[in-house]
């Protein structure tokens, strides 16, 4: 249960970022082929973009909290921290991506929200048959976040050591700067 | 027989403890005095272990993460929150 929850403990440094990256590649493989693209640090849109791009979003926003987490871990932390231990334990916290963006590539998941959002544009109301899917999805990612933040805290607290109410705030305040940018 | 910790806190107030007596289990000499306790043996059995790991190591943290099967910055934790503790009781020592 403890690998669940916390992977960091026993992975971390240069092989964690090896697998970070066959992860955000994945990641970036998959939202292309659904023609999909990160637009921002939690949200998944529709767009016609090219793979390298889908990539360099992909790689931006596990970057950009990464490198404001170490950040952090340098004003916080007494302890001697190496910015390939938070690189690499954030970019393979990017496995839970995978796991919600995924679902989004079956066909009644993507027909289902072609269908509410057509109904919507249209004024009607969703058929309550068209919206179990989106609804079985909806509880899958809201898991899939809470593992997400889960994961991305623990990767902060082993690679910066760093606890307490200091580290939840920080953590906090860089979830709230990287979503709001 | 189950291996005993050594004791390092009163159970009744919480103070450090002091060791008074030494006996030689070959001749049955006993020794009388005040010694204290050094800072390494008031650390936890499973930190005394790290210690000795990490001397058998040579101080290679990385060896030592491989052997524990833990992540490095994992291993490093331990370590700096060992050299807490034994600041911890070195300080509480030199006031006393």
């Amino acid at each position: 249960m403890n690998r669940l929850f916390n992977p960091f403990r026993y992975i971390a440094g240069l092989k964690s970022l090896a697998f970070g990256a066959i992860f955000i590649i994945a990641a970036a493989l998959m939202l292309y082929s659904g023609g999909m693209i990160q637009d921002s640090y939690i949200h998944v849109g529709y767009a016609d973009a090219s793979f390298w791009y889908v990539l360099a979003m992909q790689v931006v926003w596990w970057l950009f909290p990464a490198l404001l987490l170490y950040l952090c871990g340098l004003l916080l932390t007494k302890s001697k921290i190496r910015l390939i231990d938070i690189l690499g334990t954030t970019a393979f916290a990017q496995l839970i991506m995978l796991l919600l963006i995924a679902p989004m590539l079956l066909p009644v998941v993507a027909d289902s929200t072609a269908e509410m959002m057509a109904a919507l544009q249209s004024g009607e109301h969703p058929q309550n048959g068209d919206m179990i899917p989106l609804l079985i999805y909806g509880i899958w990612t809201l898991a899939c976040l809470a593992l997400y933040y889960l994961w991305n805290y623990n990767a902060f607290a082993v690679s910066c050591n760093v606890s307490g109410w200091k580290a939840v705030v920080a953590f906090i305040v860089v979830q709230i700067a990287v979503t709001l940018a | 027989m189950k291996k005993r910790n050594f004791p390092t806190i009163c159970p009744s107030c919480g103070g450090e403890l002091k060791v008074i007596g030494l006996h030689c289990g070959e001749c049955d000499t006993q020794i009388s005095g005040q010694y204290d306790v050094h800072p390494i043996l008031r650390l936890s059995a499973e930190e005394q272990q790290f210690v000795m790991a990490f001397v058998s190591c040579s101080g290679s943290l990385k060896q030592m993460a491989a052997d524990m099967g833990l992540s490095y910055p994992t291993v490093r934790n331990m370590l700096d929150q060992i050299i807490d503790n034994l600041k911890k009781y070195d300080d509480n020592e030199q006031t006393l």
